[in-house]
């Protein structure tokens, strides 16, 4: 009887002091879930392959894509009460590296949502020199600080084809006043205290077209110092989102 | 009698119940512990991250140890490695900036690419003037070939067995493994040389203390600093950030026709695109590394910039950054200008790593 006794607290004694926490307490009710914005990259119908020189531009130039990095920054999660839950952090991505293709958002409050905003670059509060932490991605989008300082908002370089040969192409969009604005009023997702993740495609042909065409060989294959060239790339990239 | 045995009873039950619960609760971390402490733990070498730099590229499987660059840096000076009274630091002299021209050593600059200066090779991601070398762990298990080392590996092992301390230094870098082995001691020294290579970090240049508001540039050293951080020069993309490289490689139209070495990156990855593209190299100590470019084909400074301000080749993949609008005639800097240039590449100097002791011979 004893032993019945003794095996019986043994076994209590050992349950009770191995249990895991998490075992006892009631799951909490959580008010807020994780979203996850997986980005993707597409050129018009196609999906982007980057570095094959096959794809059409609007200006009528097979062009290829070798490097897309950007900034996106000051997202606004849009209710569809209208009531909006903004986010203060930049973030990098890189169409070529994985390790950059998404963003998680933490805490993002329960309900239904229509949409979100943000930009693409960095606001001019922002957009100064080191004010992101010193990674590799962060130094290499590094603007130079006699330029006015801060970072590219975005690189996107290529090669393309016209009719005297294959030359390359640097689209490069940095100061402040050059930030392109993203508004996606029709995006609904809802969180409800879990993880949700939501798809963003670029379509990389709108840099170069809508409302206005660019072509390589007329507004150049550089748009660095050249403050028409990355006024046309800002005005173009208002839809490159827009599926 | 019985008070005995239930007393027994309840010690028996006590115990298993302390025990059992010893076992079932344990956790892995007091396991490690035991362990880590059996084998003597290895002092963690933290590497000092200058201001703005990145933060380095350190492999999980070579962590910087303190005893694992006291080792290195015993082997980087050491010719025991060698059949030829070579050292690493033979190529690669401290007082030379951790470089050294080719053809003083006997080595046909036509054929073996320019010697690189081994600094702040811990923000480095590929190695070799085309990558070739995804790691810096690897590297020096070329230096045993016939061309640098010879190295003959049975009297290596000999010659290192019968050391006085490094039979012991290596047990305690690398424990529990036996490291005198044809195939194991190649690995081992270069991960050693590795660590130690890592540590050499170049960050008191005239820029640098610029850069802290310590000192400032002159005139000439600003107008110059103007031209490569703007596109006029337009320096910056390539050699932009405080390591003044992008660790990207490039095609700066230095030739027109690529053969044998000058492919570069096509060597490795058999990729069109990628021919005749080099790794931007650090320009932090340039006026002290001479000869320049891969093949170390531009003796001076001044050759290296009228290069860029008039001899451009222009060739399928060379660098847009190279054929900017207006510039098609290269960068048409005045005299004044390529003087302003050079001036300011003369800041980014930084002797302090030629007498560190903490980098010199042991």
């Amino acid at each position: 009887m004893k032993s019945v006794f003794f095996s019986f607290l043994f076994l209590a004694i050992l349950f009770h002091s191995c249990k895991k926490d998490t075992a006892e307490t009631t799951k909490p009710i959580a008010t807020s879930g994780d979203l996850t914005i997986q980005f993707s990259y597409g050129f018009d119908t196609a999906s982007l392959q980057t570095d094959t020189l096959k794809y059409k531009n609007a200006a009528g130039y097979k062009m290829s894509v070798s490097r897309l990095q950007y900034y996106v920054s000051n997202f606004v999660f849009i209710k569809s009460d209208g009531s909006s839950f903004p986010i203060s952090g930049v973030y990098y991505l890189d169409a070529k590296d994985v390790n950059f293709s998404s963003i998680l958002f933490k805490g993002i409050p329960n309900g239904n949502y229509k949409g979100l905003s943000f930009l693409i670059g960095l606001d001019s509060t922002k957009n100064m020199t080191y004010y992101l932490p010193a990674t590799p991605e962060n130094n290499n989008m590094e603007w130079p600080t006699t330029m006015g300082g801060g970072y590219h908002f975005m690189k996107l370089e290529g090669d393309f084809i016209d009719s005297t040969g294959t030359w390359g192409y640097n689209m490069h969009l940095g100061s402040n006043g050059y930030t392109v604005g993203i508004s996606l009023n029709n995006k609904p997702f809802s969180i409800n205290g879990d993880v949700l993740s939501i798809q963003l495609k670029m379509n990389v042909s709108e840099w170069l077209k809508n409302p206005s065409n660019y072509d390589f060989d007329i507004d150049g294959v550089f748009s660095m110092g050249n403050a028409s060239a990355m006024l046309k790339l800002k005005n173009n990239g208002n839809d490159v989102f827009n599926e | 009698m019985f008070l005995m045995n239930n007393y027994m009873r309840r010690y028996y039950f006590i115990t298993a119940i302390i025990l059992a619960l010893s076992i079932a609760c344990r956790n892995d971390k007091a396991t490690t512990a035991i362990v880590t402490q059996i084998d003597s733990p290895l002092t963690p070498y933290t590497l000092k991250t200058p201001p703005h730099f990145s933060k380095p590229y350190l492999p999980d499987y070579n962590p910087l140890t303190v005893e694992g660059v006291a080792l290195g840096r015993r082997l980087f000076y050491d010719s025991i490695l060698s059949s030829n009274g070579r050292s690493c630091s033979y190529c690669h002299h401290q007082s030379l900036g951790f470089m050294m021209k080719n053809s003083d050593i006997g080595l046909d600059p036509n054929y073996y690419p320019n010697i690189p200066a081994l600094i702040n090779e811990a923000w480095n991601p590929y190695f070799g003037w085309d990558g070739v070398f995804p790691d810096a762990d690897h590297i020096a298990l070329v230096d045993f070939g016939p061309m640098f080392f010879n190295s003959n590996i049975v009297n290596v092992i000999t010659k290192l067995k019968a050391d006085p301390t490094y039979p012991s230094m290596f047990k305690r870098v690398f424990p529990g493994q036996d490291v005198f082995v044809d195939g194991v001691i190649q690995e081992k020294v270069a991960f050693a040389v590795a660590q130690f290579a890592r540590t050499i970090v170049s960050s008191n240049s005239k820029f640098d203390r610029y850069m802290m508001g310590l000192e400032q540039l002159t005139p000439q050293e600003s107008n110059g600093y103007d031209l490569f951080m703007t596109e006029k020069g337009d320096c910056f993309h390539c050699h932009g950030s405080m390591l003044f490289t992008d660790n990207g490689f490039h095609n700066t139209g230095l030739d027109s026709i690529f053969e044998g070495y000058n492919r570069g990156r096509f060597n490795v990855t058999g990729l069109q695109k990628d021919m005749g593209l080099f790794r931007t190299p650090t320009l932090r100590n340039c006026a002290l590394t001479a000869p320049y470019m891969h093949d170390g084909r531009y003796q001076t400074l001044d050759e290296v910039i009228e290069h860029y301000n008039s001899g451009v080749h222009k060739t399928a993949t060379i660098d847009p950054i190279m054929t900017l609008p207006g510039k098609e005639m290269g960068l048409l800097l005045s005299t004044q200008q390529k003087a302003d240039l050079k001036a300011f590449l003369l800041t980014l100097t930084d002797t302090t790593i030629f007498t560190n002791p903490l980098y010199g011979r042991p």
